[in-house]
């Protein structure tokens, strides 16, 4: 016997365009993602990916959730100049992964499943390693010192993937660069930051649907061997990309290969009960938002956009404590937890504004 | 003309005024101003025009105390202007020169990080602090008048009698670590100053003993259950006033 009613009847709204889109404004739109895992305090994440990666990781510490970073620098160092050599972007200084074929590489020489393998660029008698040349902004002073540097981060890389059960990982792009002789797959064309291109040396590629999803199901397996509980989240960025080697509009390579990736992400979604996807690329970059997230070169995402972004996560994810549970580093002439070269402390609260007040009494009231 | 130099900091100008006092009676010296806040008090000042005002009552009330009843600092009354303490201290630096390193054939495990990082690091350390928040201030009012900055002392050598500051203790245990140490610091301070065109007037040798400790007779305090570690007395101050004066 035929049902007469529809299959579509009784479906949630967000399942009708009418509902979930037209009806909705992007700025209030709710129920977009629903979360297939909790991600709670127990929680230790790994955060890796296209430069929009930052911007849930830098989200996702506000809210108070474990986010690894196995390469710190001390709380001093202004954010502008930590950035501007690695530190503070993702859990490790590994800079920008665009494609999941780089994210294989690392992941594959941290876990020594296959050897580190160097390539070193110079730019004005300094040395860049290759794989990650944007994080020493003024290169370094030697191949070998750019050697001891990546064998170092690649034993902290080891450690973080070994501490962490999450990774959260932001798709970039398809195209990408190879150094032909090595194999080694490059996050910027030679002769961008350093180094200098010759097609002897290089060729570029743009890769394919099975070669990602394959690239990322491997990704999964070593570090699933390293803790069978490991999750994942990805998401792809919805940043366009700065210009294509394909023979067409940077527009049309755009489409196709943020297309390719959420298609990849989907599938994975599909098929793991462990990966899950979050749509943020839908949320800035499809017609639903007009636009609206872009700043004016319609590339980068704008402060209201990464917001929104983070509204959405935030309603399946909630801050674990508030954003004004941050400590305010600079103590007070009232709430004198820290004197100047004298130990702080609760338990030297106001004895340590005696002292002070002692001094300047002793020199000024005499 | 004698030059007038407005005097700011915090509770460690007090070895210098004492000093500044005695000094004055007995050598040909710039006329001092003082505005000292207690703590961090100079969080809580603010640049209107060309003056500094206080915005909380404790702040106003020891720039009344400290510079005979002024409730704001005119800087264009002044020749120059000198900053005093204001969390320039070693503190700072400490925590670069222990953890953090340019190769790893040292003994001690460190964090490896690049020269040119390692330089930044040292560069930016009082980016966040009350120095360089006043440096800024004064710059935006005033590009060229000269700026000293005078350290927070070293901490008295005293400071190792007590079982309380564990961190200390490898520099204070191998001389090579503190006179690294205290390499750091100074090219920490050169090149905050120097950002603002100020120049530092560092802590003179005579007063320091192990390379980041004040020699303990400069101490201010001889109670031996005191906490303070930081005030130093007037000959301290003497000695610091005397080596301000040749850089005025």
């Amino acid at each position: 016997m035929e049902d007469s009613s529809s299959p579509y009847t009784g479906l949630p709204a967000r399942q009708f365009w009418r509902k979930g889109v037209s009806e909705q404004h992007p700025l209030l739109v709710s129920d977009l993602y629903k979360k297939k895992f909790e991600i709670n305090q127990d929680s230790a994440i790994a955060t890796a990916g296209s430069c929009f990666a930052q911007h849930i990781a830098k989200n996702l510490r506000l809210g108070g959730y474990k986010v690894l970073d196995v390469e710190q620098c001390p709380d001093s160092v202004p954010d502008e100049i930590a950035k501007s050599y690695g530190y503070r972007l993702y859990s490790g200084r590994y800079g920008n992964i665009y494609t999941v074929r780089q994210l294989l590489q690392l992941v594959k020489q941290a876990l020594r499943i296959e050897p580190p393998r160097h390539l070193v660029w110079q730019r004005d008698g300094k040395f860049f390693d290759a794989l990650r040349p944007s994080v020493e902004p003024n290169g370094l002073d030697s191949v070998e010192e750019v050697i001891e540097h990546r064998i170092e981060h690649l034993r902290l890389v080891r450690k973080l993937l070994t501490q962490a059960n999450l990774m959260i990982f932001t798709m970039g792009l398809t195209e990408s660069w190879v150094h032909k002789e090595s194999g080694i797959v490059l996050p910027t064309a030679p002769g961008t930051i350093a180094g200098s291109y010759s097609a002897k040396e290089y060729e570029f590629v743009n890769f394919t649907y099975p070669e990602i999803l394959e690239d990322f199901v491997q990704v999964k397996s070593a570090l699933e061997s390293l803790n069978p509980a490991y999750k994942f989240l990805v998401t792809v960025s919805p940043v366009p990309l700065t210009a294509t080697y394909c023979d067409q509009h940077v527009l049309s390579s755009t489409m196709y290969s943020k297309s390719v990736l959420r298609a990849v992400s989907g599938q994975l979604c599909n098929e793991f009960n462990n990966v899950d996807y979050f749509p943020s690329y839908e949320l800035i970059a499809s017609h639903f938002s007009k636009g609206f997230f872009y700043d004016s070169n319609l590339r980068t995402v704008s402060e209201a956009g990464v917001a929104n972004v983070m509204r959405v996560f935030s309603e399946q994810h909630p801050p674990l404590r508030s954003a004004d549970a941050e400590v305010d580093r600079a103590p007070d002439v009232d709430a004198s937890s820290k004197l100047s070269g004298t130990r702080g402390g609760k338990k030297n609260l106001g004895a340590n504004e005696l002292v002070c007040e002692e001094a300047l009494l002793e020199a000024f009231t005499k | 003309m004698t030059k007038k130099i407005c005097f700011m900091g915090d509770s460690h100008v007090a070895a210098l005024k004492l000093a500044y006092e005695q000094l004055r009676t007995s050598m040909d010296v710039p006329e001092l101003v003082f505005f000292a806040a207690r703590l961090r008090g100079y969080r809580h000042v603010r640049l209107d025009g060309a003056s500094i005002v206080p915005v909380h009552p404790k702040v106003l009330a020891d720039f009344e105390l400290t510079s005979g009843g002024q409730k704001r600092i005119e800087l264009s009354d002044y020749d120059g202007y000198v900053l005093c303490g204001l969390d320039s201290f070693i503190g700072k630096t400490l925590p670069i020169s222990g953890n953090y390193c340019t190769d790893l054939r040292g003994p001690e495990k460190k964090t490896l990080v690049s020269k040119s990082f390692f330089e930044a690091m040292l560069g930016h350390a009082f980016d966040q602090e009350l120095c360089v928040n006043l440096l800024k201030m004064l710059r935006s009012v005033d590009a060229v008048k000269p700026i000293w900055l005078i350290p927070t002392p070293l901490r008295s050598q005293k400071i190792l009698e007590q079982d309380v500051f564990p961190r200390l203790q490898k520099f204070a245990e191998s001389e090579q670590l503190a006179m690294q140490a205290a390499s750091h610091y100074q090219s920490a301070l050169r090149q905050t100053a120097a950002r603002y065109s100020a120049k530092c007037v560092l802590q003179p040798s005579p007063t320091i003993v192990h390379s980041i400790f004040t020699r303990p007779e400069f101490h201010q305090s001889n109670d031996k259950n005191t906490s303070d570690y930081a005030h130093m007395n007037a000959e301290y101050g003497k000695i610091m006033v005397r080596e301000l004066i040749k850089e005025i």
